[in-house]
């Protein structure tokens, strides 16, 4: 049976409220959860309760931290000078490439920087050449594999086997959800299942998995069955 | 026999004339102007793509063999939800493309048959192999966009629907060919589920001639019946060597699980989607170190491409009447050039004992 770590992202359960998140995750059997401040104005209140949050967070292996999607109020360097104290904790960074404009900034957060791959409507960030790249600017950084996006962009899973190839050594986590046709995470279906099954052989059973499903707290523990199916039942794809 | 995968972002043409100081200048004219077109199209019409919808184009703009007598084939392919508009964006782009101009001339819209010119839809083509729905339409848009078709995008934004569902086809014929399941060798496999649906079309596409002829009262039948000889029998030849590039390729043996297997496959068999049949043809027999019927092969497609461009001749070929043709001098010209070609092909794949000839004993009729 695997024992990897099965995580949800706060924003995906409790949207901005990450105190309620935790709550809500730490009821299930989860060792693994994302911080989620996906929009901007998320930000700052969250870095503020951290100090707060400390206890409730020991109870987990592994945190992780998820940076907004956009900017609109902020720069560039500021965001890079407000994440530092996340650094410092050496939790990763998860941070879209098309935020990464002057990389000497995102060098000095170095291995905290956790760049994931984007779904299909982002011009950069889509597949593994595009993102190797951005790698190539930032040899520190480590890589969040989101295999919904990797899906959506190629449903036939070889682009995320591309991913899984090209940047094994920098596999920090993984995000997992359904991504729909119009890029909205869903909850785990048979279809994403018997495509993440493909790849699956290519995930050390030391990488935490981040849900980012959205769903109520009932189906928190049905959810993460869903998940460990992707590791444990690969009889499931050779039958299709 | 082969071995690796062929590079498509290799010009194998322009590396063979280098090394053996052969010029084709026609090919080389007809590559550097395919180019411009696809460069002038993606500007005229990038507007009209999105993450759901691609505009593709097939035939000699897709082969990069422009010539002055070219049309513009092109599918405008939706892969996303359903959406009504779909219908109007397909009349503006019709529209767009009728203003371009090329040298100063227009861009020939696509022919009577209406496959082309019109909108194409991922689930039909990546579901509808074989079987009553799957319409000589449906089939001529799922093979063409493995052998002679390119997405317009602009460059560093390739990954669209074509790609993606360019991949999906692939994976259909792999996943859903028995060959690939419960065998224990390492040996690579030979994707037949492929291979017989491009046979299939390379007969479908003769068959077609004569319902054509038929149809159309023999209009066009001596240009017709040259390219079919020429152009369209190269783009078959490219799909058999396709296959046969997995041919005893030492690596793609099967060293890992099945689903890595196939990817891996996958990925090889991509390399031949993204480059052009000519290349194709040109790195097998470079792999086979069959260079002097790879020249040879080459000078005839120099001369075919040569009367393509001549306007005078073109347009003498489509006027021609079938009853007159054995009399006339260019079509006899034309002619010589496919007897030619079909003489080298005959001899790369049935006389010269290679793998290739073992590959066509072994799969190409049986």
């Amino acid at each position: 049976m695997d024992k990897r770590k099965i995580g949800f992202s706060t924003g995906s359960i409790a949207l901005d409220d990450v105190s309620r998140g935790l709550d809500i995750v730490a009821q299930g059997q989860t060792k693994a959860v994302e911080l989620s401040a996906l929009r901007e104005e998320e930000l700052d209140p969250l870095l503020g309760s951290l100090p707060q949050l400390e206890d409730r967070l020991d109870s987990f292996d592994y945190i992780s931290f998820h940076a907004p999607s956009n900017l609109n109020e902020i720069s560039e360097a500021d965001l890079v000078s407000k994440l530092q104290q996340v650094a410092d904790r050496d939790w990763a960074i998860v941070i879209h490439p098309n935020l990464i404009h002057d990389f000497s900034l995102w060098q000095k957060l170095g291995r905290a920087v956790c760049i994931e791959n984007m779904d299909k409507r982002k011009k950069i960030g889509r597949t593994a050449t595009q993102l190797k790249q951005f790698f190539e600017k930032l040899p520190d950084a480590t890589f969040c594999f989101d295999i919904g996006h990797a899906r959506q962009v190629d449903p036939t899973m070889q682009e995320a086997e591309s991913f899984l190839q090209l940047f094994q050594d920098r596999l920090r986590q993984v995000h997992m959800s359904y991504v729909n046709s119009q890029s909205r995470h869903e909850r785990l279906n048979f279809e994403s299942i018997l495509a993440y099954q493909r790849v699956a052989p290519w995930i050390n059973e030391s990488v935490p998995i981040i849900l980012e499903t959205p769903v109520e707290k009932c189906n928190i523990d049905a959810e993460i069955s869903s998940a460990e199916k992707v590791f444990n039942e690969c009889s499931l794809m050779l039958q299709y | 026999m082969p071995d690796g995968s062929i590079d498509p972002k290799v010009d194998y043409i322009a590396q063979l004339s280098d090394e053996s100081g052969v010029k084709w200048p026609t090919i080389a004219i007809a590559n550097a102007d395919a180019v411009e077109v696809q460069r002038l199209l993606c500007d005229k019409l990038s507007q009209f793509s999105s993450d759901d919808v691609d505009f593709v184009v097939f035939g000699s703009l897709a082969r990069r063999e422009w010539t002055s007598g070219s049309d513009v084939d092109w599918t405008m392919l939706v892969d996303g939800q359903a959406n009504a508009d779909h219908r109007k964006t397909a009349r503006e782009i019709n529209r767009t493309l009728g203003e371009v101009k090329f040298h100063g001339t227009k861009l020939k819209p696509p022919g009577t048959e209406a496959t082309f010119g019109n909108m194409a839809f991922s689930h039909e083509i990546v579901h509808r192999i074989g079987g009553q729905a799957d319409t000589n339409s449906n089939t001529t848009q799922r093979i063409l966009f493995l052998m002679e078709a390119t997405a317009l995008r602009e460059p560093g934004d390739e990954f669209g629907p074509f790609e993606r569902i360019v991949r999906q086809i692939l994976n259909r014929y792999l996943v859903s060919d028995s060959n690939f399941h419960s065998q224990n060798d390492i040996e690579s496999r030979i994707p037949r589920f492929l291979l017989n649906d491009i046979v299939r079309y390379w007969r479908t596409l003769c068959v077609d001639f004569a319902y054509k002829d038929w149809e159309q009262g023999g209009k066009k039948w001596a240009l017709r019946n040259i390219k079919l000889r020429t152009s369209r029998k190269l783009l078959f030849v490219s799909g058999l060597l396709t296959v046969f590039s997995c041919f005893q390729n030492e690596s793609l043996q099967r060293h890992d699980d099945e689903n890595s297997y196939m990817l891996k496959l996958q990925e090889h068999l991509m390399n031949f989607v993204h480059s052009t049949p000519l290349n194709i043809f040109i790195w097998t027999m470079q792999q086979l170190e069959l260079d002097k019927q790879c020249q040879e092969f080459v000078n005839d497609y120099e001369k075919f491409l040569l009367l393509m461009d001549d306007k005078a001749i073109r347009n003498h070929l489509s006027e021609l009447s079938e009853e007159n043709v054995y009399d006339d001098e260019k079509f006899i010209d034309c002619q010589k050039i496919s007897h030619s070609l079909q003489k080298t092909l005959t001899e790369i794949c049935f006389r010269i004992k290679s793998p290739l000839s073992e590959f066509t004993f072994g799969y190409g009729l049986f």
